[in-house]
């Protein structure tokens, strides 16, 4: 028997050990074409597979100049942008707005309702009372929270579709897009790839990451997620073709006062930041459907959040609870090692 | 498994045999380095300045720098091979949230002051290709 199992490795293994080292390493035409710019106030990364540089250039530029032109409608910080003119005129009059903001604000819509009212654009007020990134360690008081709250209602954003109009009915309203916009950027981002002969690329619009297509090699593209709490770990990495992700998280746009850790996902219903989660990942056809997903996950905490993407087509999550605990959807959790 | 058994083996195993198992050996040293190749740590880093590349760091050399961003100065630091942010001139301080890095796909970044410090893969060898934060 034993001298059957010798012979046995000489015979099949052999020449499958001869094959592997005489293969010599395949010649790659194509290669990863890479730049990041600050654009839409963050830092967006784009990697582009093509043969020549000077065609992933184009494209890649074309792409930028599409950020560029969508930032200058959905900027909160820019006093010219179509956002901060509906803002202006909130208890005044409705805005016509172009068919990218209506696009956002009419998914917006949707996921406010699947998220039990927890995901609203209309957090504008509440984001600028806090100041997360601009008054440092501000916590503001019950009452201003009160009064603030009032303004934060996202039934009172009228949206009309047949006449392209958004209307917020209260003055002292404001919409801030933080939460939806930078997916909706990397969506976009890849369509005018697409559209200069782009078939294989990822657009990281800061953590909002859209694939298209694979790899040079044909191996789909490995995404890392962030592990909330250890900083230079990977919390599990993903392999996505045609794919997008996004990650809301309380451990970058933070700050701790009182051993409490106050960040800026904001629940628009106590006005006080999120607190049953670390971080949650989703991966969603689209960064319009991801980045929005990841934030109302967020929002709704472990149970009613991976519920709500339990009842959905194609989505999957990871979430972290606030103990660390982490909870996979049942479709990615033979496919993901967590870390 | 007996020590008989372990002789009959050595005695019944032919030349071709060891071959094999040489071979499966060579080839278990050599992808040993391969695998671990993206588990390695940067040994330096590129520091951008709104895009624009202004220097390279050796993680490898500890001690303080300073980088002109477009709002300021930011003071960076590197201890056991690893580089953080100390000081920025903007209000958020997201990138000292950022902590410590020697990970190509962990860069250091301020948006406000358009800073970049990124520790450069080892061999070109990228573990991931974007990461979800």
């Amino acid at each position: 028997m034993i001298k059957f199992h010798i012979h046995f490795l000489n015979i099949f293994l052999l020449p499958i050990l001869l094959s592997i080292t005489s293969c010599t390493p395949k010649q790659q035409p194509e290669a990863v074409f890479k730049e990041s710019r600050f654009v839409m106030g963050t830092i967006v990364g784009i990697s582009v597979v093509a043969a020549d540089k000077d065609r992933a250039d184009a494209a890649i530029k074309a792409a930028y100049a599409e950020l560029e032109r969508l930032e200058k409608m959905m900027s909160v910080q820019m006093p010219s942008s179509v956002v901060s003119e509906i803002n202006r005129s909130a208890g005044i009059k409705p805005v016509k707005v172009p068919p990218e903001v209506l696009e956002v604000l009419v998914k917006a819509q949707e996921i406010y309702r699947q998220s039990k009212g927890l995901f609203a654009v209309t957090v504008g007020p509440l984001v600028n009372l806090w100041g997360v990134e601009v008054k440092g360690h501000y916590v503001p008081s019950s009452s201003e929270l009160s009064s603030v709250l009032a303004l934060c209602n996202f039934d009172d954003l009228e949206i009309d579709s047949g006449r392209e109009t958004v209307f917020l009915k209260k003055t002292g309203m404001a919409i801030d897009l933080g939460g939806i916009a930078k997916g909706y950027a990397a969506d976009r981002a890849i369509d005018v790839l697409k559209t200069n002969g782009v078939s294989r690329a990822i657009v990281a619009v800061a953590g909002d990451i859209r694939a298209l297509g694979s790899r040079p090699d044909g191996t789909p593209w490995r995404i890392g997620v962030q592990h909330p709490r250890k900083n230079d770990a990977l919390l599990t990495t993903l392999d996505l073709s045609d794919r997008a992700v996004s990650t809301a998280g309380d451990y970058e746009r933070f700050f701790i006062k009182d051993n409490i850790r106050y960040h800026h996902i904001l629940n628009p219903k106590t006005g006080l930041p999120a607190s049953e989660c670390r971080s949650a990942t989703v991966i969603a056809p689209r960064g319009l459907i991801a980045d929005p997903l990841s934030t109302t996950l967020f929002l709704l905490g472990p149970a009613d959040g991976m519920a709500l993407i339990e009842s959905m087509n194609d989505i999957d999550a990871i979430i972290v609870d606030k103990n660390g605990q982490v909870t996979v959807s049942s479709r990615l959790k033979n496919k993901v090692n967590i870390q | 498994m007996k020590p008989v058994e372990i002789v009959e083996i050595f005695r019944l195993t032919r030349c071709g045999d060891w071959l094999v198992i040489l071979m499966l050996a060579a080839l278990a040293a050599g992808a040993f380095p391969l695998i671990h190749a993206n588990a390695k740590q940067s040994d330096a880093a590129v520091v951008e300045v709104n895009g624009k590349a202004v220097q390279n760091i050796s993680l490898k050399k500890e001690g303080r720098f300073t980088v002109n961003g477009v709002l300021g100065p930011a003071v960076f630091e590197v201890v056991n091979g690893k580089v953080h942010a100390v000081t920025a001139p903007c209000a958020n301080k997201v990138c000292i949230h950022q902590g410590w890095t020697n990970s190509s796909w962990k860069m250091l970044v301020c948006v406000p002051n358009k800073v970049v410090v990124r520790p450069i893969a080892q061999g070109g060898n990228e573990s991931v290709d974007a990461v979800s934060w």
